[in-house]
């Protein structure tokens, strides 16, 4: 690799030639950003975020929601159904995700491979890769004894109602709750290090590995037609060009789509590209209790719902809660009636329906070249949502809600597809090299090449294809 | 209140106040929007937002800054249907509600105040105390590195 570089900075008129320029920080950019610097790669890693450590994580809800996620904090549907979330900083959603780690299941593996036609997606290929990355991650289930009321209402109601939870396993260290720490602050950065987000582990590690960083650094265009790939862009009002010998695109499924459509000559040449997004559309549900439940306080997700019939049933139900400025935005209502049902806040329970949706949603951009997100729920979608509503208000009332809100505010956190893998250039826009159809400089493992929605939560597999796509790229 | 927003006009910011004591008129312990001044500063959110969102919002709040209140509460009141309207209607009611609830609730729940404000916070009256331990942290750390290595 250092050879091609060699040869591509003669053509380059002095300037610095990367082996790899990374686009996006998130968990797939840092890990491919780390085994690529170890390999011995020189690379050079583009965020459009700025830089937060836990010395100026803003300090509350309205400071992280406009600094740290795209939109000013959200972004919407072209019908305005639902609103999506992404981390606009260095480290990407890892920052401000709730880190939880979970391996795909033979379900999501079996569906994956008969869309895609890829062998290795099966159990028996993908573990190996989990449990490397899990040996090498610190990552903890919260202590039963930590759980918080909101979390003992969510088992018992499982319980009661007959499904199954399981704890959740997250990327953490120590969070301290025995010293009184919520973890609802963690949703704009872990002011203790403790969430093991990609700026506290891998970032670090691969930069003392020589990766070289650059941040609110919007690129907007791919010249992949020379020896190398001229990367442009606008740095804090600025006009930027930096050139690598190959580009990892780790911009997730929002960045990756819109950067491809806008560079025309690679955009028109690939007829999936935009296809096959998928979210897990969620809905909130609040029970309301006669005594405070504190579920802002704590841990905020502890467990979750793992039952066989609801994963058949394409539903996952989450024990979780929002900030108050999130929560007044979900709630129904305004005025007096509004304000009232804040009021009860602390006497909330949560629990999110989120359905694992049909993989008919598009990626667009208009003349402009800004994204549209063209994503409706399709009836099988509605029929899911229904029936998890169904299930979750049983639970809220088994355990003594007085009342139950269905919020209709429906959101996106997991953002996934718009660049799909397969072995077919006509229905997919990345191969099981991890190379775009016809463009082997321009590579992409993380969530938007998602072939359809896996029903799970996407990090740890993201992780796990990027460890595997960095692999390939080494031995490359 | 005076407005002290880079981004909007006298007249928008005036809609801004408007809008908001529709959201939270008060009472119930609660202040209103108008009364708490949050209002002041509006300029979290708007530096953020993409420059189209922020100039469709600020023509918005133009708008509402000439419509009586009482039809700002019929146009609150119309966008709480907007999840069942279907077809491009339902999408402009749902884009505007999503905008204007967004502003208005994102201020009245910040736990922020107007200069002249002496009362509890919305945030205070709910009793939303948050923390996270952090005494056994260093003050320094990866962090700063970070920031000194990228550009």
């Amino acid at each position: 690799m250092p050879i091609v570089s060699l040869l591509a900075s003669l053509f380059s008129g002095g300037a610095t030639m990367f082996d790899f320029a990374i686009v996006g920080s998130g968990v797939s950019g840092a890990r491919i950003a780390y085994e690529l610097t170890a390999g011995g790669a020189k690379c050079l890693m583009i965020e459009a975020g700025k830089v937060f450590d836990h010395t100026n994580y803003p300090p509350d809800e309205l400071g992280y929601t406009g600094r740290m996620f795209w939109g000013g904090g959200i972004e919407i549907s072209q019908d305005g159904g639902l609103g999506f979330l992404r981390g606009k900083c260095l480290g990407g959603t890892s920052v401000v995700n709730q880190a939880d780690l979970n391996r795909f299941d033979v379900l999501a593996w079996d569906d994956w491979r008969d869309r895609s036609g890829i062998d290795y997606f099966n159990l028996d290929e993908m573990t190996p890769l989990y449990d490397h990355l899990d040996s090498r991650l610190v990552s903890n289930q919260i202590a039963p004894e930590d759980y918080n009321r909101n979390a003992r209402l969510f088992i018992e109601s499982f319980e009661k109602c007959g499904y199954h939870w399981a704890p959740i396993l997250r990327a953490q260290s120590d969070c301290k709750f025995d010293r009184g720490s919520d973890c609802i602050v963690c949703l704009g950065g872990c002011p203790r290090d403790s969430k093991q987000s990609a700026v506290v582990t891998l970032i670090p590690t691969a930069r003392k590995q020589g990766l070289e960083i650059e941040t609110e650094f919007a690129v907007d265009h791919l010249d992949d037609t020379g020896p190398s790939v001229k990367i442009r862009g606008t740095q804090r009002g600025e006009k930027r060009e930096v050139e690598a010998a190959r580009v990892v695109l780790a911009a997730g499924s929002f960045g990756n789509t819109t950067l491809l459509h806008r560079c025309e000559e690679i955009g028109r040449k690939l007829p999936a590209l935009g296809t096959r997004f998928t979210c897990h559309p969620q809905r909130m549900t609040y029970g309301i209790h006669d005594e405070p439940v504190g579920s802002h306080k704590g841990p905020l997700q502890s467990v979750e719902s793992h039952d066989d019939r609801l994963r058949s049933a394409g539903l996952k139900l989450e024990n979780v809660f929002a900030p108050p400025i999130a929560t007044s935005l979900l709630l129904p209502g305004f005025g007096m009636q509004h304000v009232a049902l804040m009021k009860k806040y602390r006497y909330f329970s949560g629990m999110e329906v989120v359905i694992r949706d049909d993989p008919v949603g598009e990626l667009k951009i208009d003349r402009k070249g800004n994204l549209i997100r063209a994503k409706t729920l399709t009836a099988a979608d509605r029929a899911k949502v229904k029936l998890g509503l169904e299930i979750a208000t049983e639970m809220h009332h088994s355990v003594g809600a007085r009342e139950v809100i269905h919020c209709e505010q429906e959101f996106g956190l997991h953002l996934m597809g718009g660049c799909p893998i397969g072995t077919d250039a006509k229905t997919s826009v990345v191969d099981p090299r991890f190379q775009v159809h016809g463009h082997p400089k321009l590579i992409a493992a993380d969530s938007s090449i998602f072939p359809s929605a896996p029903g799970i939560n996407p990090s740890f597999t993201i992780m796990a294809m990027s460890y595997l796509a960095s692999k390939k790229l080494l031995e490359a | 209140m005076t407005n002290p927003s880079r981004y909007l006009t006298n007249g928008q910011f005036r809609g801004l106040l408007k809008l908001g004591d529709v959201f939270a008129p008060g009472g119930g312990g609660f202040p209103s929007f108008s009364e708490l001044g949050c209002g002041e500063h509006v300029d979290e959110v708007l530096e953020y937002l993409p420059e189209d969102d922020r100039k469709a919002l600020a023509m918005l709040l133009g708008l509402l800054r000439w419509t009586p209140k009482f039809k700002v509460r019929w146009l609150v009141r119309l966008l709480e249907f907007a999840p069942r309207v279907p077809g491009p209607p339902g999408n402009a009611l749902r884009l505007l509600r999503t905008g204007l609830k967004g502003v208005a609730m994102s201020l009245y729940f910040s736990g922020r105040k107007g200069q002249h404000y002496s009362g509890r916070t919305p945030l205070e009256i709910i009793e939303y105390y948050v923390t996270v331990y952090t005494e056994d942290i260093a003050p320094t750390g990866g962090g700063d590195d970070l920031e000194k290595a990228a550009t």
